[in-house]
């Protein structure tokens, strides 16, 4: 038996099966519309977690991509400044080699000195380099600038008020990065060795380890020259010796055969003339150039072998004076401004004079400018060769300065390159994941237009023969 | 004999009438919803003797009734309750879907992502007050967005709930309606009549009644329908009642027959899924978001209270969290602290309290033991308040309030102490002594010590009554008793404890301090027997001691520092310095001999470094410092509970939010570990905790819990759809399977009424015939 149709089923059905095609319909229409295949969670849940995961990703890896960005301008900022400082440093040894010279007069010297000063000042803006209103080279203290000057015991140093640590951020889950070098690292790098004695007076390195930075300069005094053979001879001392340098015992040897005369193992000497200019203070100077005036007048032309002994006194801040015992071994002595403690053995000290004693791999560079200046207006009267030998060791410090500054401006480099390719990875996983994310949550646009052709298709199609079903009526025949 | 024939006649005159009001009835009915097709039922009438011959009597029409499929109706009934169940379910569902504004909209997650973005870029930038400001509105729109998400969810419950009253007076209406055709059914079926087209209206009513709330029916003998909803009758053969509902104690909607003791539960219906909704799939929602929020404000604060704001240590702080008087008898002070209704749980642990002297930058660490059997309230202040320049108290409200001295600031970090020497026992200017091993030490009653300080002889007898058990005396014993000799005082001495071990030292400092251990009955407690007779001198110099870097550990621990021989640092020949940790084991041995330069940095373990300055050290005195290197600075979880450097308030979604102080002000943002301004350790570390599994949370990160909530919520709504487009299909073959049974078919009447009309003229033909019949009879008249 056929199945019987009640006329209500029909329309019923007519009408039910327009009404889900044109919801297929208005569903195609809304993703070619949205291009959106998932528009609430219900359209596809486990869809939607994944979706809800790459949204997580992707918002991660733009974290990061943000993070870099705005950590490698510091870094970058960074880097500019310690090419600015390693162009002043490459400057100031310039000045420097040409304050070496022995022919410049004072005010050449002078000039350089000037010239040193203004770039010392530039150096320390740039190691206060701030970026927004963050310092660069102070560690995590980023408030303050992190030098700042401090005259301590009548020389101006630099101190740094920053820390030793980076300015870090996150550019990957659980990858950090440094955006900073400490100003420490940078200006300032700590490679202590034992301290260096400019060699001036011969004082040497007591037994006791040293504490301290920067430098100190040991002022060494002649206090009196003394000498109780020498009298016998017929060779005075000029004005009681007064203005000798020399400190220590000496072996004056006068060897009158040949008509010499040599302090300890310094330079011999022709005894000078009857006669002549000098006779009446005729300088010797020992190996170290600790020199004693000598009166040859009443000199009784004799062979003559003796000591003659300088005594003086040393003090470490320049004020305060510790007579010279030259058996001690372990002097002793604290700067009361700068803290700084060093031991010395006065055994060795044959002259008097401003001895500059370095710790070695301590120095920052500032303070080593600033004796450069200081040294090149040769405030401690030395001879040529002497300040020589002193910028020589300013020359060491400057030049390792500058290496440390050019190791500092490496590790920026290199970290803004790596920063640079850890962007351009996440970029690329950036447009993996979105992609990933499109593949789940966007529609296929050609299959889109598809759908929704063959839903307005079979809409069509519905209607038309629905149209036609609801014509067919015995009605129409009956009359 | 004609007679019959006539009526016979009017017989199916009569019959076809009635077929043709039948069909009829039918073909204006067709589109009635609920009408079932009525059919006549024709017989022969009763044949009439006649001649002694039964002859048939014509047709007559029985009885007309529905076409119904009792079984069908009975299986609609079922589905159609299943349909307003899922009807209700998915409209509350999308609702809540709508609400989560996934995957595209200003959803949660994205406000989650917000949050951390701001963390990470002001971790590139911590003094940066823009950033700053940045991270504290995006911490402002997740916890809004928290806010709204669970008030929107808490008013499509009470709206739910409003919406189950309206329903409910709709199945009284239904009710009271089936109630009255059952009366008027019952009286037509005595009459012996069948009301059929009540009966449809009643089938209708019933079905209503089902797309409500799903029901069993029972038809009795009378043709009443007994209704039951849940067991409960609803509707009996001549009565209604009411059904009622209102909100519990829980704000849970209760629904129970007017009168009766026992609540209902219905399944199905829309009542069943509007109570489902509002007593399960809203509620496990909300606590999951609930849950969320917790983890993030405890997690966050967690991280955050061990920091230091931008501007420096803390000089006040008030806790987020307040005080519950658990036993009510007006004091919180005698509650446990894990019992004093805070937020979150308090075990046994130790927090570490940090005070800075902000003139000298000093830094000094206290340690606080929380037990969480033992400490009260009350003790957890007072410890507190014990610690210099520190005060605690509870404020108005019921909140922890801590203070610092005027000039003093005070963390809870984890930093190291640059110089943990405090009194000077590691190479400082004091004459020191210090005892080898740590506490206990085996005295006994009477024990002596004797010293000579300057000229003065000085001797200290230990007395049981001054201990605990003197066979375990411990050194902070010891150095009261020591403390409280008036020679001891008289002449600039003082004992101290420093890690368990003993320590004499002067008061005063320089090589001109001494004193002479004498010897005395203690010295071999001590491990000072073979010093018996030393003099122990002070120094002109003491060892400058400086700490640097982070402890990168796991756990918190104590490094104690002994120099190994006696000498100068950076002159003695083989002079060194042994590191142990607290179980005793040597982490480091640091060389600062001859070869070390004062002042230079030296590696300790976990990313601790040392280095030291000009002085002498004495292993033979036990020179000793110890130091805390911290990992976690609050393992009992105090102040996390106590709401003390939190960075969120609040219980769950509802009421989470940034602290007050901090979004008034957001300098306070704890973004420091070290204090200073631009180390965002803090910052680095909530970043972590995006990605950290989280055992709260079913070990899933903060962003896949949520994903977790969202998926729920989706797959339930996909699949309330899934099954309501399967329930649709199955009530659209049984609803055709019905019409084909019930259904009117217009074409199919108009065939009947073209029969009807053929057998009434064919009826009136043959009443002609017997007229034309009688008609010839009477001719012949």
């Amino acid at each position: 038996m056929p199945l019987r149709i009640s006329t209500a089923s029909n329309y019923q059905r007519v009408l039910s099966s327009i009404r889900l095609n044109l919801s297929q319909l208005v569903t195609s229409q809304q993703q070619v519309s949205t291009g959106r295949r998932i528009l609430r969670p219900s359209d596809d849940p486990s869809g939607t977690a994944r979706v809800l995961s790459f949204n997580r990703q992707i918002a991660g890896t733009e974290r990061f991509i943000g993070a870099i960005g705005l950590g490698r301008s510091v870094v970058d900022t960074g880097a500019v400044a310690l090419e600015t400082g390693s162009g002043i440093l490459a400057e100031v040894r310039q000045n420097l080699i040409q304050g070496m010279n022995g022919t410049l007069s004072s005010q050449d010297r002078e000039a350089i000195a000037n010239e040193v000063e203004l770039l010392r000042a530039e150096m320390l803006g740039t190691a206060n380099t701030q970026s927004g209103e963050r310092s660069l080279f102070g560690g995590t203290k980023a408030g303050d600038s992190p030098w700042i000057e401090q005259v301590i015991g009548g020389v101006s140093r630099a101190i740094y008020t920053g820390n030793d640590e980076e300015q870090r951020i996150r550019i990957g889950n659980g990858v950090e990065i440094a955006i900073t070098v400490s100003g420490q690292d940078a200006f300032a790098k700590n490679e202590g060795a034992g301290p260096i004695y400019s060699g001036l007076t011969g004082v040497g390195q007591g037994l006791t380890g040293d504490e301290g930075q920067g430098y100190e300069y040991l002022t060494v005094r002649h206090d009196g020259t003394s000498s109780a053979t020498l009298a016998s001879s017929g060779i005075a001392l000029v004005s009681g010796g007064a203005g000798d340098t020399l400190l220590g015992d000496n072996t004056l040897t006068i060897d009158a055969t040949a008509g010499t005369v040599q302090l300890g193992t310094g330079p011999v000497l022709t005894i000078p003339a009857v006669g002549s200019g000098d006779l009446a203070d005729f300088t010797v100077a020992n190996e170290l150039g600790g020199e004693l005036h000598l009166d040859f007048s009443a000199f009784g032309g004799a062979d003559f072998t003796g000591t003659v002994s300088g005594a003086g006194s040393v003090s470490i801040d320049g004020s305060s004076f510790t007579a010279i015992n030259f058996a001690e071994g372990d002097l002793e002595l604290i700067h009361p401004e700068s803290g700084n403690t060093l031991h010395f053995d006065m055994a060795g000290i044959k002259r008097a004079g401003v001895e500059l004693v370095t710790f070695g791999g301590k120095v920052n560079i500032f303070d080593a400018l600033q004796g450069i200046v200081d040294d090149l207006r040769n405030g401690d009267n030395l001879s040529q060769p002497e300040l020589t030998d002193r910028l020589g060791i300013w020359l060491t410090e400057v030049d390792r300065g500058h290496n440390n500054l050019l190791v500092s401006l490496g590790s920026l480099g290199s970290r803004s390159e790596r920063m640079t390719k850890t962007e351009d990875k996440l970029e690329g996983v950036q447009l993996q994941l979105e992609s990933l994310r499109s593949e789940e949550q966007d529609v296929d646009i050609s299959e889109a237009a598809l759908d929704l052709a063959r839903a307005q298709q079979s809409l069509e199609l519905a209607q038309a023969s629905g149209a036609r079903l609801l014509q067919t009526n015995l009605l129409n025949f009956l009359r | 004999m004609p007679g019959v024939g006539l009526s016979a006649g009017l017989r199916a005159l009569l019959a076809s009438r009635v077929g043709l009001a039948t069909t009829g009835h039918n073909i204006t009915n067709a589109n009635t919803p609920g009408y079932s097709r009525q059919a006549v039922d024709l017989s022969a009438s009763r044949p009439v003797l006649s001649s002694g011959i039964l002859v048939g009597n014509g047709v007559s029409a029985t009885s007309v009734r529905r076409t119904v499929d009792a079984l069908l109706q009975r299986r609609l009934l079922t589905q159609t309750s299943v349909q307003g169940r899922l009807e209700s379910r998915f409209t509350t569902l999308s609702e809540i879907e709508a609400l989560m504004q996934e995957p595209d909209g200003n959803s949660l997650g994205a406000q989650l992502d917000g949050f951390f973005t701001s963390v990470s870029s002001l971790s590139t930038n911590s003094s940066d007050s823009i950033l700053r400001t940045g991270m504290i509105n995006n911490a402002v729109q997740l916890t809004s967005q928290f806010n709204q998400l669970a008030g929107s969810l808490s008013s499509i419950r009470a709206d739910t709930a409003t919406e189950v009253a309206i329903r409910v007076d709709e199945v009284n209406d239904l009710a009271r309606e089936i109630s009255s055709l059952n009366s008027e059914i019952a009286s037509a079926r005595a009459a012996g009549l069948n009301p059929n087209d009540i009966s449809d209206r009643r089938d209708v009513a019933i079905n209503e009644l089902a797309n409500l709330v799903d029901i069993d029916t029972k038809e009795d003998q009378t043709g009443a329908v007994r209704v039951l909803v849940d067991g409960s009758t609803l509707v009996s053969a001549t009565q209604y009642h009411n059904l009622t509902s209102r909100l519990d104690g829980n704000d849970e909607i209760e629904l129970r027959i007017s009168g009766a003791a026992i609540t209902m539960n219905p399944n199905g219906g829309v009542l069943g899924g509007l109570v489902a909704v509002s007593r399960d799939t809203i509620p496990q929602l909300s606590s999951q978001l609930d849950l969320l929020a917790q983890n993030i404000i405890r997690e966050v604060n967690r991280v955050h209270s061990e920091g230091i704001p931008a501007s420096g240590p803390y000089t006040s702080l008030t806790g987020g969290s307040l005080f519950t008087d658990t036993d009510k008898d007006g004091s919180f002070r005698d509650e446990l602290l894990s019992n004093a209704g805070l937020p979150t749980e308090v075990v046994s642990g130790e927090l570490y309290v940090s005070i800075t002297d902000k003139s000298t930058g000093e830094l000094t660490k206290s340690k606080i033991s929380i037990s969480k059997t033992h400490t009260t309230v009350g003790d957890f202040l007072d410890s507190l308040s014990s610690i210099p320049n520190l005060s605690a108290d509870i404020d108005g409200l019921g909140r922890i309030q801590i203070v610092a001295d005027a000039g003093f600031g005070f963390d809870f970090g984890r930093r190291l102490d640059p110089n943990p020497d405090n009194i000077g026992s590691f190479g400082g200017g004091r004459a020191s002594l210090g005892t080898a091993a740590a506490e206990p030490f085996a005295l006994s009653n009477g024990d002596t010590l004797t010293l000579n300080s300057g000229a003065t002889p000085i001797s200290i007898t230990f007395n049981s009554a001054d201990f605990a058990q003197i066979s375990e005396a411990t050194a902070e014993e010891m150095a009261a008793v020591i403390n409280a000799d008036s020679d001891v005082i008289a002449t600039g001495m003082k004992a101290s404890a420093v890690n368990g071990q003993l320590v004499m030292q002067t008061l005063g400092s320089g090589s001109s301090e001494s004193f002479d251990l004498t010897g005395g009955t203690s010295l071999a407690a001590l491990g000072w027997s073979a010093l018996s007779g030393s003099t122990i001198s002070g120094h002109d110099t003491s060892v400058d001691v400086s700490i640097t870097g982070s402890y990168t550990g796991k756990n918190n621990d104590v490094y104690t520092f002994r120099p190994v021989g006696d000498g100068t640092v950076g002159t003695t020949p083989g002079l060194s310095v042994d590191v142990f940790d607290s179980a005793g084991q040597r982490v480091a041995t640091l060389d600062i001999g001859d070869t070390y330069v004062p002042g230079t940095d030296l590696q300790v373990a976990q990313g601790v470094s040392v280095s030291f300055g000009l002085g002498d050290l004495s292993g033979t005195n036990n020179d000793a410092m110890s130091l805390d290197v911290i990992s976690d600075a609050d393992t009992s979880d105090a102040l996390l509970a106590v709401g003390v450097g939190s960075f969120f308030t609040g219980t769950g979604a509802s009421d989470i939010a940034v602290l007050d102080g901090i979004e008034a002000d957001p300098e306070l943002i704890a973004s420091s570990l070290s204090g200073f301004d631009g180390d965002n350790q803090i910052l680095l570390e909530l970043l972590d905790l995006e990605n950290i599994q989280i055992a709260e949370l079913g070990s899933a990160s903060l962003s896949e819990f949520y994903g977790e909530i969202v998926g729920q919520t989706g797959f339930d709504t996909a699949s309330t759809v899934d099954a309501l487009d399967a329930n649709d299909a199955l009530i659209q073959s049984l609803e055709q399977r019905q019409e084909q049974v019930s259904g009117v078919n217009v074409d199919e009447e108009l065939v009947n009424l073209l029969e009807f009309e053929q057998s009434f003229q064919a009826a009136s033909r043959f009443i002609n015939v017997l007229n034309d019949l009688n008609d010839e009879l009477l001719s012949l008249l």
